[in-house]
Formats: structure tokens, sequence, C-alpha cells
């Protein structure tokens, strides 16, 4: 029977959550807030204590005028495309092949997922020995193959490449996991029925597995858009931008304009411009999975 | 009621004796503070070599922070600029003219101390200073320079050149000698971006700052500048762009190439050790040649103005600054000598005959560019991309100056490029 909560139980039940509630608005809404109208001023920490004078949306013209942030959302869009991809096929192939409950898959699946917890700054300063041109392991082992290796960070393209490689390396467990948990949630009666009815492994998948596993996929993609299009720690040990400007992706430029130069408005502007993309992209990638379920199940959830 | 005064008289007890107990570990402890300096393996380890007689001399414990240099820069400016005072006395150079208001005035001290006696000529002027006040003390001063393989140079009959336009016109011989000994004719740290300006400064000698205080560089001496980069680029090692400091070091110490473009005092002690190089008595520093002027990497220390030991600070400064480690400090780790006893010692004249002219030179000639850190980073990138060929010589100037349009000028800089002749006339 359902206990009928009276107001004065109801009013200290509410103050539960309330010391949460509090670090959440200090912690994370005010911060947010406060950036959001230090954006519309001119501030910068190495010329004034305090907060300069309000310049409207001076700071985000400022932006779409900045050849190198421009720059920097391209580098960051194609590491974006470039690693999501790779890891969401890759993590699913790998998912698919492990799961079970066997000790050897377990184990499989453990070894695989080692990269992931690593630290990423520790992961990119040994990626940056790893690919030394001069003394670099993947280069000796090209070498016992006869091949010369590249200067895997010199040249602006390998360079990019590289960190992309780097961050697959890592991340592709983290796919991995979501998706075995995905796979081994799909009812193993529908398999059963599939081999009854003589499907198979590729109709299997085509019309059992993937289908069942959208949402996942959509959470997987969401998950590694956000992430890679935010990637800083791996590029600032590796490559630090370079060369040039060839790995210069936009949190890095965003971490030098506010916390390196303290230019602390320009850094706001640019931290909100690409909140609002990430958004955005967000938003677009939740609608297009409602609209993918519905016409797969013809249902909306 | 005498529960709660009870309570109370408790409290206060407790306060008391803890206030007492305070007061007394604050008299009981010596000062101590902490220096931050860059990780490069010579100035931290020096400073570490004097620690502990430091401390016994003078009762001060010093913490020795030390990082590579991005993060020392950051951690310096974060410091200051949040007020943390965490590190008392820092290393740094001319880009941290965006936070030079937060150093004290070092001119009483200098003073009371003597600090100074002793030094190069002119090196005391080529400090920091804010608002007419010195703000900076220098140890170890380094200019950018070259490092050859003057056995090979003599065989080949070839002299050390003059001019950069000389040096150009050298290079294909120069390419032959590399080839003929299976070595590369230059080796530079490409891949560390911040070393980019290094190439540029030296054959530069336009203005960095206009008569409106603004930054631009000077586009036809700019172009020309890198245009005679341009040339020298491409008898580089292959894989330059992906060389760090170390392996460039390393390249030219494992007699693989023979030019290395460098810091000198971050190379010339191995190079001197048989157990780390196989060019002992095969090199010499080269005497910087013209147009341009070497870039100088005046390591200074700072006192900041959050620290609550200013004086020990500086104590520690004097300390580390003065003849004795000078000589020490050179023969040991390599770090460029700024007392003039230490040239003028006959035996280490002798000893290091094949580069202490040119040194000595090279620092006289040498200066800081008036950039801040993030004229330079910017400045750095774009060189960057003009190295990998991906922008022209004018559009590498167009660039530059059209991003440094935007840019203010630290006041402390305006002073500095006025004395170096940087600034446009």
């Amino acid at each position: 029977m359902r206990r009928r909560i009276v107001r004065h139980e109801a009013g200290a039940l509410l103050l539960f959550p309330l010391p949460a509630v509090i670090i959440i608005l200090v912690a994370q809404a005010f911060p947010v807030f406060y950036s959001l109208t230090m954006s519309f001023r001119d501030w910068a920490l190495a010329s004034s204590l305090t907060p300069g004078r309000f310049v409207g949306l001076a700071n985000y013209v400022k932006a779409f005028h900045d050849t190198v942030f421009l720059h920097a959302v391209a580098v960051s869009l194609q590491f974006c495309v470039a690693a999501t991809l790779v890891e969401v096929v890759l993590g699913f192939i790998l998912a698919y092949f492990t799961v079970g409950e066997s000790r050897v898959l377990r184990v499989a699946r453990t070894i695989l997922i080692l990269p992931m917890v690593i630290a990423p700054v520790a992961n990119g300063t040994i990626w940056r020995m790893i690919l030394n041109p001069q003394y670099g392991l993947l280069n000796a082992i090209l070498s016992t193959f006869g091949a010369r290796g590249p200067d895997w960070l010199g040249n602006p393209v390998l360079a990019l490449v590289s960190v992309i490689m780097i961050d697959i390396w890592q991340w592709t467990p983290y796919a991995m996991v979501i998706f075995c948990a995905g796979l081994s949630l799909i009812p193993l009666e529908l398999y059963d029925a599939a081999q009854v009815d003589g499907a198979s492994r590729i109709r299997v998948l085509r019309s059992i597995v993937i289908p069942y596993l959208v949402p996942v996929i959509f959470i997987v993609l969401l998950f590694r858009i956000v992430d890679t299009f935010l990637v800083i720690d791996s590029i600032y040990t590796t490559t630090f931008g370079g060369p040039g400007f060839s790995t210069n992706v936009v949190t890095l430029y965003i971490y030098w304009q506010a916390l390196r130069y303290f230019n602390i408005s320009f850094g706001s502007a640019l931290s909100w411009l690409i909140s609002i993309l990430t958004l955005a992209t967000a938003f677009t990638l939740m609608r297009a999975q409602r609209r993918l379920q519905s016409s797969i199940w013809g249902v909306t959830s | 009621m005498r529960k709660a005064f009870g309570l109370i008289l408790c409290l206060l007890c407790v306060a008391t004796i803890g206030s007492f107990a305070a007061g007394n570990k604050e008299a009981a402890t010596p000062a101590s503070i902490t220096f931050s300096v860059m990780a490069s393996g010579t100035y931290d380890k020096a400073a570490a070599s004097i620690k502990d007689s430091f401390k016994q001399s003078s009762g001060i414990d010093v913490t020795i922070a030390a990082f590579p240099w991005a993060t020392l820069r950051q951690n310096n400016t974060t410091d200051l600029l949040t007020s943390t005072g965490k590190y008392d006395i820092m290393s740094g150079s001319y880009y941290l003219a965006d936070v030079y208001a937060n150093f004290i005035s070092l001119d009483d001290y200098i003073a009371k101390y003597k600090l100074g006696q002793g030094l190069l000529s002119g090196l005391m002027q080529k400090c920091e200073f804010f608002n007419g006040h010195q703000i900076g003390l220098p140890y170890g001063p380094d200019a950018y320079g070259v490092l050859y393989r003057k056995d090979l140079f003599d065989q080949a009959g070839v002299q050390w050149p003059s001019t950069w336009a000389d040096f150009v016109a050298l290079l294909p011989k120069l390419k032959q000698i590399a080839d003929a000994n299976g070595m590369a004719t230059i080796a530079f740290a490409g891949g560390a971006p911040e070393q980019a300006p290094a190439l540029f400064f030296d054959k530069y000698d336009g203005y960095f700052i206009t008569k409106d205080k603004k930054y631009q560089l000077q586009a036809d001496k700019a172009v020309a500048a890198l245009n005679m980069n341009h040339t020298l680029l491409s008898y580089m090692a292959s894989d330059f762009m992906g060389l760090s400091i170390d392996d460039a070091n390393a390249r030219f110490l494992g007699g693989k190439a023979l030019l290395l473009i460098c810091w000198p005092s971050f190379v010339v002690a191995a190079a001197d050790d048989p157990q780390k190089s196989q060019v002992v008595g095969k090199w010499a520093l080269g005497k910087s040649v013209t147009p341009g002027r070497p870039w100088l990497s005046l390591w200074q220390m700072y006192i900041s103005k959050y620290s609550k030991n200013p004086e020990a600070a500086f104590k520690w400064a004097a300390a580390l600054i003065n003849a004795q480690n000078d000589k020490s400090f050179y023969v040991t780790y390599g770090i460029g000598p700024e007392f003039s006893a230490t040239y003028q010692d006959a035996a280490l004249a002798q000893q290091h005959a094949h580069q202490f002219a040119a040194q000595q030179y090279n620092f006289s000639v040498a200066v800081n560019p008036p950039l801040s850190g993030e004229a330079q980073d910017f400045f750095a990138s774009s060189l960057g991309d003009f190295a990998l060929g991906k922008i022209s010589a004018q559009q590498c100037v167009d660039q530059v100056n059209q991003k440094w349009a935007t840019m203010t000028v630290p006041v402390g800089l305006i002073d500095d490029a006025q004395k170096t002749g940087q600034m446009q006339k």
C-alpha cells in the first residue's frame, strides 16, 4: 500500500538533496553563468584583476574573424569525425567477437580494455616515445621489415593521423565495453528463432543485432563525438598543437587563450561557441536516433 | 548555563594553547622559500647542487620546483595572477612581460648586497626592468648559436663565414663534406615548436614594434630573413621537424651532423665529455654571423610580490650568482658564464678555446626579442607552417602582422625594444 507523504515529511525529504543541489549550483552552474557574463566583457587577467567594461558581442565577432580559431575548429572536426568513426566501427567489431562468458573471452576483453585505464597524459607521453622518428618503437618495428619509418610527429598530415591513432588506441575499448553490454542484452530467443529460420550470420547482424543496438550506437556516438571534439591531453603531450598549426585543436586554442595568455573574456566566448556547437550536435544526434528507431520499430523510444 | 560556560572556557583554553604552539612553531621554523626553475638537467641541477650548503650557511631551506619550459612559464604566470605566492623566486625572461607588475623591484637589494660586481659588462642592463626598476637578476645566459665540426671544416679548408649570405653560399660545399662523412648537414630541433623563431631572429635586424607601439615585422627584412631560412631548411636533416632538442643534440654528439643549431649551454658540457660524445676535440662554436641578432636566453630570477620572505629569496639569488659558482656551473653543467673572472681564467680559456671567444662575442650581440608570450607563440607556430612549406615567406609575414595587430605590447617590452634597437625609428 502506498504511504501518503504528509506535508511536513515532504519538506524534510526535500532537504536531503539540498546539499548536493547547492554544490552543483556553486561548482557548476555559477561558473557556467559567470563565464557567459564574462564573454560579454573585456577582461585580460594579466592587465587587470577585475573584469573590464561591457563589450557586447565583440568577443564573439572577434572569434569569427580569428583565422587560428577557425582553423582549430576545422582540425577538431577532422579529428572528431575520423576518430569517432573508427572507434565506433572497431569497437563494435571487437565487442561482437569478444562478447560471451568463456574464460578466454573474458581475458581478451580485459586485455583490450587496458588502454582505456591509462591516464591520457601518460598515454600521450608513451606514444610520443613510440613515434619518435629516431628511437621510437614503431619505426624500429618498421625497419625490421626493411621499411624506413616516417617522421610521425614532424609531418603535418602524419602528425594529425598520429594523434587520431592515439585516440583510437585509447578509446576504442570504451566503445567496445558499451557494445558488449548492449549485445548481452539482446534476447537469446531471437538468435534461436533466426537459427530456426535459417538466417545467415550477416542476416542476423543486419536484422537483429544492429536494430537492437541502435540506442547503444547513438550513445557511443554521442559520447565519442563530444570527447573527441574536446580532446586536449594527448595533443598537449605529443605535438603541442604543432608542427605549425597542424594539430592545433580548438580546446588547445581555448586553453591557450584563457589559461596561458589569461584572455579570460575571449576564452569564455570561444568556450561558449564550442559548447553551443557541441550541444547542437548532441540534439541532432538524439533527434536522429528517435527518427531511426521510429522507422525501425515504429515507436519513438 | 554552567554547562555552556564550561564548554566555552574549554574552547578558549584549547584555542590559547593552540595559538601559543603555532607561535612557537613559527619562531622555531627556519625560513623556507620555493624556487621555480627549468627542468633542463643543467639549471635545476646547478641550483640543487648548492641547496644544502646554502641551508647550512643561511638557515634558509630552498625547495627547487623544476618544470619543462612551457610548464614553468605557465606555472609562474598562474601563481602570480592568482596571487597564490607558491613560488617565492621564479625563473623566467622577457616572455613574462605580461606579469611584470607582479614582481618586486630589486634595486634596494642589489645595492644592499652589492650584487652585479664582476658580471660581464652590460649584462645587468640586459635584465628586465619595470617602471625604471630592475626586477630580474641574471643567471645562465645563453645565445642561440651554431656548433660545427671544426675538424672537417679544417680538412676541407673551409673558414667559418661572417655573413648569412656567405653561409648560404657555403651550404653546397658543406653538404658535400657532410655526405662524404655520412652525416646530415644541419641538425636542428624542429620538433620543438617554440624553437622555430631562433632561425629567424639571427637573420633579422628589423623592428618588432612600430612607432605607435604596435607589434609588427618590418616586411622587407622579415621576408628576406625567411627566404634565407628557406634555403637553410633545405639542407636540414630530412627528419628535422620531428627532432626534439635532445634528439638534435644527440645527433651532433653522435657524429651524425656537421652543424648543430642550438642553445649551446644544453650541449657543450656533454660535447666535451668522452662518455657522452664522439666529437670531443673536433667541434667549435661559431661566431654569430650578420645580419640579425641571435636569440638571447637570459634566465633571470624574479621575486614574486606575493612572497612571504623576499629577503630570503634575494639571499638565495645572491648565493646562486657569484664568481665561484659561475666557473663551477660552467665546467660541470655547461651553463654560460656571466662573470668576467671566468673568461679571464687562463687555464679555462685554453681548455675551452674552441668556444670561449665565440661565446663571449655571441652574448654581447644577442638580445631578447620584445615579444609577449602570446605574440611569440603565434609567431613560432606561423614559422612552423613556413618551415613545412604550407605558406610562403610573404604569407607568413602577413599572417603574423595581421594577428599581432590585435595584440597589446606589454609596457615593459617597449623600453626593452627601444634600448636594443628593435623599435621602429
